[in-house]
Parts: C-alpha cells; sequence; structure tokens
C-alpha cells in the first residue's frame, strides 16, 4: 500500500500542476492578440449586416465597409462611376421610309451627317427593308423630330399611328385580336414599348380598322384599354439606358460580379413587397434586362436627370446567394457574416459581440493599407484605459464614465463629429382637425425652444435642422427658414384660429369649449423618440396645447397609424438621402395609401418643384428649385423638423491617420476626419499611425485576445 | 439508513427555518429598527425587479441569479475540494511526521500564506495582470473564441485560491493536531511495545480509529470559504453570491440579502447532512 499513501501525498502537487499549468494557458492566451488590427470599442454588439434596415452607429460602419454601392461620392459629393463603370442615355428613333431605296437613301444621307444636326452624335445606324433604326446619343425631347423633320418629306411612309395602350399583357392581347381581325391587313407595321404600349402604322382604309379596334377592345374594358390615333407619323422613339458594369469586381466568396447581380437586386428591391421598395424610386425605368455578363440596357419611359441617382441607393445583392428567396434561413444567415465586394471582408464574429474584419484581397479598387479591423467590446472603463495606455484600442465608443474620464484627461482622445444623417420631425396629418390650419402647425414650430429639446451625449449630437438636402451639396448651401423660437407669435396665432387660453382648464379651448388635444404617436422601442416627445410635449403645453403621446410599437405605427393614414402627429425620424429627389415624400401622388407622402400635403407649387428638381440639369437651376422647395415646404409646414443628429467617433489621439490613394497612385496622409462625403467614404482610409508602439503581437489568428 | 437521512433531513429543514426567521429579524433589525429604513422585511415583493442583478448579470429578474450561482458554486467547489484534498493529505503526513523535530514546519508555508488577507493576494494579482499581461484585474473584455473558456476557469481559482489556502491552513492544522492528540494516547506506546512498526500504529490503529472523526471535519472549513467567498468576490470584482450580497446590502435589497444567507446555510446544511450519512454508513455516531 505505499504506493497508494504516496500517490495520496502527492496528489496537492496535481492541483499546484494543475493551476501552473492553467497559468501558463492564460498567459499564452493573452499573445496573440489584434496585431497591427485597427481595433473600435463598442458598446453594444454588431448587429445583423441588414442592407435593407436604417441602421446606424459602427453596425452601419461596418456593413459600410463590407459593401460597396454601384456608384459613389467624391469629395464634392457629385456622382462617380464606381462598379458601375458607365452609363450611356441613348434615343432610339425607328422610322418608316417610304421604300426600301428610300431607306437607303435617308441612311446615306445620315451617315455622311446631312440630316443630322449639332447636337446629334449617332451610335448606331441600322436598316432592315424600308425600316432604318438610328440611335442618337442623349435624351432630348425633341431629337426624334427633329431628326426626321430634316429628312426628304418623300422618304418618309405615309402611315397613321395607332398607339394602343392596356394595363399589361398587350402582346398577348393584340396577338388574340389579329387572329380574327378582318382588317388586320391595314396593320403594315407594328411594334412595342414593354408590357403595356403598342404603336400600330395602319394604310389604307383606316376607319374600317380603328371601328374594329375599338369593338373589340370594348368588349375588353378589364385591361383598361386607350386607343389614340397619333396622327400621320412614320417614326416612333424610345430612351434607353446603357450599363457598364466593370468586369473586374468580385465578391468576397471570390465570385465575378456581373449583371445578373444588379437584375437580381434590382428585381427583388422594386418587387412588391420587397423589404426595401425601391419600385417608387426607378418610376422612369420600364424595363431591365442584361446584355451579356457586365452590360445592361433599360428602356425608360421617363428620363430625368436623377436617375443614376437611383441606381446609387440601389443595394447590390449577390445573386448566387440570394436568388432562394425561399430560404428564410439562408438570407439570416448572409446579414450574420454577409458576402460583399466592398474594401473587407467578414473573417469572423467574436464571442462578445464583435466582429473582425480583413482587408480584402481581391478588391478591384485600390487596397487598404489597414489590413485589420477589430470591433470588440471593453467591458470596463480600467481595461479600456489600459488599452487606450498600451495602443490596444483606437477608436471608442464612449460611455459616461470613459466620457467623465476624458473630461477630466484632455489630449488622450479627441472626437470626430460625423455629418448629420438622421432627422427627427414631427409629421402632421393635414387631414384632420385642427392640424388642417396652416396656422396651427405654424404656432406648434414657433413654441419650441429647440435648446431646451435637443441634447448631446457622448456617442451622438443633436442640432437644428440645416436642409432638406444632404449637407455638403452644393445646391444644399442655404439653411431651411424654419420658425425661429416666438411664444407671443405661436400664441397670437392660435388665437386667430380660434383657440383661446381658458384660465380656469390651463389649456387652449375652441369655440365649443373643447380642448385643443393633439394625439402624437411614438414608436415606443425607440427610446429617442420617446424623449422627444415627451420634451415636446413640455414645450406645448407652455402655449396650452395638450399633448397625449402614444406610444406604440413600431408594427402598430407603421401598419395602423402610417399606412392608413390614421394619425394625427407621429414623430418619425428618416435619413437624410444623398439624392436630390423628395418626390416621394412630398408630391401630392404620394398620398394615396402605402405612398411616401405621410404627411397629406397637396400643393401645386410643391409638386411643380418637386418635377423640376427631378429634371433639371443645370446646377444653378437645381439650387434656385432647391431653395425654392425648402421655403414652401417651411411655409407650409407640413411636418415640424426637430433636429438633425450625427455620430460623434472618439478616437485615441493620433492613433489613426487616413492614407488615401492619389490620382497618381502615391498615398496622400492625413489626419483621421470625415470628409464631405461623410463616414463612407473616408472610414476604409483609415489606419493605424502606429505612434503608440504596441506589445509584439501577432494577427488575430490566435485562439484569443 | 432511510430513516436516519430523513431524520437528518427534517434537522437540516428546521435548520434552515431557524436561519431564516434569524436572517429576517436581523434585516429589520438592522434597516427598519437602527437603520430607520421606511421598507420592512414585510413589505417586499419577491416579483418585484432585482435591482442589484441588473448591474451583476444584466437582467433584473430572478432569473438572472442562475449565472451568478454557478461561478459561485465554481469557486466554493474549487476551495473546498482543494481543501479537503490538501488539507487531509498533508495533515495526515504532518502526523505521520510528527517524530520529526521540524515536522511543524510543514504547516508554516500554508499558516504563513493563510495569515496574509486575500486583499494582499488581489493587488499581486492586479500587479501581475497590468504589467505582464496588460489587463487590469479580470480583463472580462478578455473572449476565448475556440476551445475551452480557460479564461473562466483562471478567473475562478484566483478567487479561489486565498479562500483555499485559508481553508487548507486550517484543516491541516486540525486534521493533524487531532491525529497526534490521538498518536499521544497510552495505548500507541503499548503497541510499540509490543513490537508494532510505527506504519502499522499509525495506518491501521490511529487512522483507522479516526476515521469517522476525520470525517466530521470535513465541513469544518466550508463557512469560513464561504464568509471569506463574499469579500474576495467583491474585491475581485468577480459575478457572484457574494457580489449579490454585497450589492444588495449596499442597495438595502432584502430579498437579495435573504436569498444569499439561505444559499449559503443551505450549502452548509447540506454539507452537514451529506457528512452525517457518510459518518452514520461507516457506524461511527
Amino acid at each position: 500500500m505505499f504506493w497508494l499513501r504516496t500517490l495520496f501525498y502527492v496528489s496537492p502537487l496535481a492541483i499546484a500542476f494543475a493551476v501552473v499549468l492553467l497559468f501558463r494557458e492564460v498567459s499564452h492566451l493573452q499573445l496573440p492578440g489584434v496585431g497591427e488590427a485597427l481595433t473600435t470599442s463598442i458598446r453594444e454588439p454588431i448587429g445583423p449586416l441588414d442592407l435593407f434596415t436604417p441602421i446606424s452607429g459602427p453596425t452601419r460602419e461596418v456593413r459600410d465597409l463590407i459593401f460597396d454601392p454601384l456608384l459613389i461620392r467624391d469629395d464634392d459629393l457629385n456622382l462617380r462611376p464606381h462598379i458601375i463603370s458607365s452609363w450611356d442615355s441613348q434615343t432610339v428613333i425607328v422610322i418608316r421610309c417610304f421604300s426600301e431605296e428610300a431607306a437607303g437613301e435617308a441612311e446615306a444621307m445620315i451617315m455622311s451627317e446631312e440630316y443630322l444636326d449639332e447636337d446629334m452624335t449617332v451610335l448606331g445606324l441600322n436598316r432592315e427593308g424600308s425600316v432604318l433604326t438610328v440611335a442618337l446619343e442623349g435624351f432630348i425631347p425633341d431629337f426624334e423630330t427633329r431628326l426626321v423633320g430634316n429628312f426628304d418629306p418623300g422618304l418618309l411612309g405615309d402611315y397613321l399611328l395607332v398607339r394602343l395602350r392596356l394595363k399589361h399583357s398587350i402582346q398577348d392581347s393584340l396577338s388574340t385580336f389579329l387572329n380574327s381581325s378582318v382588317e388586320k391587313g391595314q396593320i403594315k407595321m407594328l411594334d412595342f414599348e414593354g408590357d403595356e404600349v403598342a404603336n400600330l402604322f395602319v394604310k389604307g382604309d383606316t376607319d374600317l380598322f380603328l371601328r374594329e379596334l375599338e369593338l373589340y377592345y370594348d368588349s375588353n374594358l378589364s385591361l383598361a384599354p386607350e386607343i389614340e390615333v397619333v396622327g400621320q407619323q412614320s417614326f416612333t422613339s424610345s430612351q434607353e439606358l446603357s450599363i457598364q458594369l466593370r468586369g473586374d469586381v468580385k465578391w468576397h466568396d471570390g465570385r465575378p460580379v456581373t449583371s445578373a447581380d444588379l437584375l437580381f437586386s434590382y428585381g427583388e428591391l422594386t418587387r412588391p413587397g420587397s423589404p426595401m421598395p425601391l419600385k417608387g424610386t426607378f418610376w422612369f425605368l420600364e424595363s431591365l434586362e442584361a446584355v451579356d455578363e457586365f452590360s445592361l440596357r433599360g428602356v425608360c419611359q421617363d428620363t430625368p436627370a436623377v436617375m443614376m441617382e437611383s441606381f446609387e441607393a440601389l443595394p447590390l445583392l449577390p445573386a448566387h446567394l440570394l436568388s432562394d428567396q425561399s430560404d428564410e434561413e439562408r438570407w439570416l444567415k448572409f446579414v450574420e457574416s454577409p458576402i460583399g465586394c466592398g474594401p473587407y471582408r467578414v473573417e469572423r464574429r467574436r464571442e462578445d459581440g464583435g466582429i473582425v474584419l480583413a482587408v480584402f484581397e481581391g478588391y478591384f479598387g485600390t487596397k487598404p493599407e489597414q489590413e485589420w479591423n477589430v470591433y470588440r467590446r471593453f467591458d470596463s472603463l480600467e481595461s479600456k484605459l489600459l488599452a487606450l495606455r498600451s495602443g490596444r484600442v483606437d477608436c471608442l465608443v464612449p460611455d459616461e464614465r470613459f466620457s467623465d474620464w476624458s473630461m477630466r484627461n484632455p489630449g488622450r482622445v479627441r472626437q470626430i463629429r460625423c455629418l448629420p444623417r438622421i432627422q427627427y420631425l414631427v409629421a402632421w396629418n393635414l387631414d384632420t382637425e385642427p392640424l388642417d390650419q396652416n396656422s396651427v402647425r405654424t404656432a406648434l414650430a414657433k413654441s419650441v425652444d429647440l435648446n431646451a429639446v435637443l441634447t448631446e451625449t457622448a456617442i451622438s449630437y443633436q442640432e437644428p435642422v440645416w436642409s432638406l438636402f444632404f449637407p455638403g451639396l452644393p445646391y444644399a448651401n442655404r439653411a431651411l427658414p424654419l420658425p425661429l423660437l416666438d411664444l407671443k407669435g405661436a400664441e397670437n396665432l392660435l388665437d386667430e384660429a380660434g383657440y383661446l387660453f381658458d384660465e380656469s382648464q390651463g389649456a387652449r379651448v375652441d369655440e365649443a369649449g373643447v380642448v385643443l388635444t393633439l394625439k402624437l404617436s411614438v414608436n415606443e422601442a425607440d427610446s429617442e423618440h420617446v424623449r422627444l416627445a415627451r420634451a415636446l410635449q413640455n414645450q406645448w403645453a407652455a402655449i396650452g396645447v395638450v399633448v397625449e403621446i402614444e406610444e406604440v410599437s413600431w408594427e402598430v405605427l407603421l401598419n395602423q397609424r402610417l399606412l392608413t393614414r390614421e394619425f394625427e402627429g407621429v414623430l418619425l425620424s428618416w435619413e437624410i438621402p444623398l439624392k436630390r429627389d423628395r418626390y416621394e415624400a412630398f408630391h401630392s401622388r404620394g398620398v394615396e395609401e402605402g405612398g411616401g407622402n405621410l404627411f397629406g400635403l397637396r400643393n401645386q407649387v410643391v409638386d411643380e418643384l418637386l418635377i423640376n428638381l427631378r429634371e433639371e440639369n443645370r446646377p444653378d437651376m437645381i439650387a434656385v428649385e432647391a431653395h425654392r422647395l425648402q421655403d414652401e415646404i417651411v411655409s407650409l409646414q407640413p411636418c415640424f423638423f426637430i433636429g438633425q443628429s450625427g455620430r460623434i467617433i472618439t478616437i485615441r489621439d493620433e492613433a489613426v491617420e487616413v492614407v488615401r490613394p492619389s490620382a497618381g497612385g502615391e498615398s496622400i496622409r492625413s489626419p483621421a476626419g470625415i470628409g464631405k462625403a461623410g463616414l463612407e467614404r473616408s472610414r476604409p482610409w483609415w489606419r493605424r499611425s502606429g505612434k503608440i508602439s504596441t506589445s509584439p503581437l501577432t494577427t488575430p489568428e490566435g485562439r484569443g485576445e | 439508513m432511510i430513516r436516519f437521512f430523513g431524520q437528518r433531513l427534517l434537522v437540516m429543514l428546521v435548520r434552515l427555518v431557524i436561519v431564516a426567521i434569524l436572517l429576517v429579524t436581523a434585516i429589520e433589525l438592522g434597516y427598519g429598527v437602527l437603520g430607520n429604513s421606511d421598507v420592512h422585511v414585510w413589505e417586499v415583493s419577491f416579483s418585484d425587479p432585482v435591482v442589484p442583478l441588473a448591474e451583476l448579470s444584466g437582467s433584473s429578474t430572478w432569473e438572472g441569479m442562475i449565472p451568478l450561482l454557478k461561478s459561485s458554486m465554481l469557486i466554493v467547489g474549487l476551495a473546498w475540494g482543494a481543501t479537503v484534498l490538501v488539507g487531509y493529505s498533508w495533515g495526515i503526513l504532518a502526523a505521520r511526521l510528527r517524530q520529526f523535530k521540524g515536522h511543524h514546519l510543514f504547516l508554516v508555508p500554508w499558516l504563513v500564506l493563510a495569515s496574509i488577507p486575500g486583499f494582499w493576494w488581489v493587488i499581486q494579482v492586479a500587479i501581475y495582470s497590468y504589467f505582464k499581461w496588460e489587463r487590469p484585474g479580470f480583463a472580462n473584455e478578455v473572449v476565448v473564441e475556440s476551445g475551452p473558456d480557460l479564461m473562466q476557469w483562471w478567473n475562478a481559482v484566483v478567487v479561489a485560491i486565498p479562500l483555499g489556502v485559508l481553508g487548507i491552513s486550517v484543516q491541516m492544522r486540525v486534521v493533524s493536531e487531532r491525529i497526534r492528540e490521538e498518536a499521544g494516547l497510552p495505548f500507541v506506546r503499548g503497541l510499540h511495545r509490543a513490537g508494532y512498526s510505527e506504519s502499522e500504529i499509525f495506518y491501521k490503529n490511529i487512522l483507522r480509529r479516526l476515521t469517522g472523526e476525520l470525517v466530521r471535519l470535513s465541513d469544518a472549513t466550508l463557512p469560513l470559504i464561504l464568509g471569506g467567498l463574499i469579500f474576495v468576490e467583491v474585491a475581485f470584482r468577480y459575478e457572484g453570491m457574494g457580489s449579490f450580497l454585497i450589492s444588495s446590502l449596499q442597495l438595502s435589497y432584502f430579498p437579495g440579502i435573504f436569498v444569499t444567507g439561505i444559499w449559503m446555510a443551505g450549502i452548509i446544511g447540506l454539507a452537514a447532512l451529506i457528512r452525517e450519512m457518510v459518518v452514520h454508513s461507516l457506524g461511527d455516531d
């Protein structure tokens, strides 16, 4: 039994051995660190990297590093090619000539530029029998009439153009008609514009043909037929948009980005019931089809100046991963660890809710110098401070304790204020009383002291709304002339509107003695919205307006208040878009159910300005129209603009620099900052400056940090 | 055996009830009478949000106590396990070597360590973590991304060590002294004279006679460990039941104080029950 006793006596050494072993292992865990990764200390876990949901903070920052837009903004916020390398617009004119010989003669005249005006550039010319097809560069409304006007009239065919418009399925319907038609011999030529319009070129006894056509479609009213006799015309025209993609863009899984991806993204986001409905954004596009692997062609029913801004807003989705829509789990997996085509790819999610991003080796553009980006959590102030001192953290999302510390220790960190991206507003329902009165809305706007409402925290700031448009855009150079705080003026307006202050009730009442009460609906899950609603309630109480705050879930707010427009006021926030087209938000046509005009604003001047902004190309006129729109919106007060907020990023002093490639291929270094185009454009070029030496750490491949 | 078990279980439950009454009385006396608190023990509700838990585990329901419970049980398990293993083995070894003059030195390292408060151990660990590992204290943000969660074990070991050292020194001393006391009895001299070897006397006579008594000493250090747990957990900012108790005391959260007290009493009672069952099965009642 000697051995048993010996074992018993030395057994405590096993404990000591286990502790030493554990110590060695744990100390080993410490050594593999994040290397030269640009490390951001986060407070909340990085959420799903969803392209369809508005997100903010570090999650948004990560998403923008993973996904690249189709088009990009330069430092002056001008739209520039990116994944879409080029785009051309062309007007395609189909001319029916008198005969094949006449078509040949006209073709020769076009080739010799006899029939072309100075501003016409021929991109393509094709002749098939007596039909001549000319593609001219650009969209100019009177291109076709001017070109055909230059023709010798004797060369043109003598046709009556009849335009038939149906709700849908025009080819099937017309084919059925032609099968039974007696007068169909008079149709000399036929072409279609999408699924709704057919151009019939008829010759001969056209009255009989028209009567037959009308009779047929009178019995098919379900298709909402419209028959228009355009008159003697031998041509039709259409506008086409050609889009060329870069051929060297790859997804993070190595698959190339092709026109199929763009087509899939367009189809997915413009279909009914899309999670991010962009149908309204692409109202001008009749159809979009792939020409080859990297080219697409779109047929346009309108040719606004803001066309490409719509493509800028279209997120690019990998068709090869997401085309199976029935697989919900696949989508959830995708947003957890998405495959994008941006400069950084997801290396892995961290167990503390953080994420590790690695530079994408197959990135088509200049690769950022910073190889790793790590977002991780530091639980205690002490660990943050130590990481700060040892250079293991570069950016921070500060909490209250850290903010207190940084105030007591100036110079250790510095703050970067991002551009304001979110606007807070109260949307009024202009179809309800008393909000249908402009004076009441103006009085409400004049009675709010924004200084008492807007706040600033360590991670975000709030300020009064500056413009309807993205800050820094050339036409957003004039402030929104919002009503200033004027309590007396507000009270006078309410008095004039018939709402007098009743001392006994401590509130304003109408002639019938009913207290002026407004119901303000707010998303209960958004603490900032609730805070703002309560602050406004206090402000409006000062002029005797009683505000009842209705805190409801987002689903209720969306489906039972906004979409049905059954509300008086709703506190909302929206992201300030980069595009200048605000048609959806303010145009009368958006009042319909499901439209973006939540306010019920119906104003002809605003409608015209919105259309003009869509169509205008001249920068000076864009500015004029934009300023006029702002003035009109302020005077009409369909909503009360509370303020706008932007992110505050805290960085270790001198820890980060911006290293951007120049046109000459050299790197330009500058201190970390946000350019005019915002954090999205600047962040990929952030790099650790290396001014504080770190411990000899390796890559994030280690087992732990 | 079953009857004995039922009897001891009943005794344990009675003890728990007594502890509960004493706890309620102490809380009311401390806060209500001496502290002039507006809230009395009969006014509190267990269904209200558990405020101290919100800060410790992020959950303000009683479910949030489960991770704290697990963490503390791990500490108690490690400290008590080490105490029993080292205390008995080296306590017996110290007694076995009693004929050597320097055998007392065997206990000295443990007694020295036990006399150093856990506070100093905390400081040592903090200094080492700070300068060697560039992380403060427990550095809870350090996450093991793959493999077993060694950090959790390491953190538990760091907290368990001062408690274990304390327990081991006490356990070793009482075990060793009790055996030496037994070895001083006349029958041992008789056995020597009868020609028995030292080994036979020690293992086959002294230890065999003392088996029951030594088993009775097994949970003697448990109250000491549980008491120390409160202070060490707080000192290390270790999120466990000790931290919960202190947090509850600071926030005058009576249910937290009560539940923690009952938890400790429950552990001690359960250990006593097991010890009694083992002793009974040895027939050494």
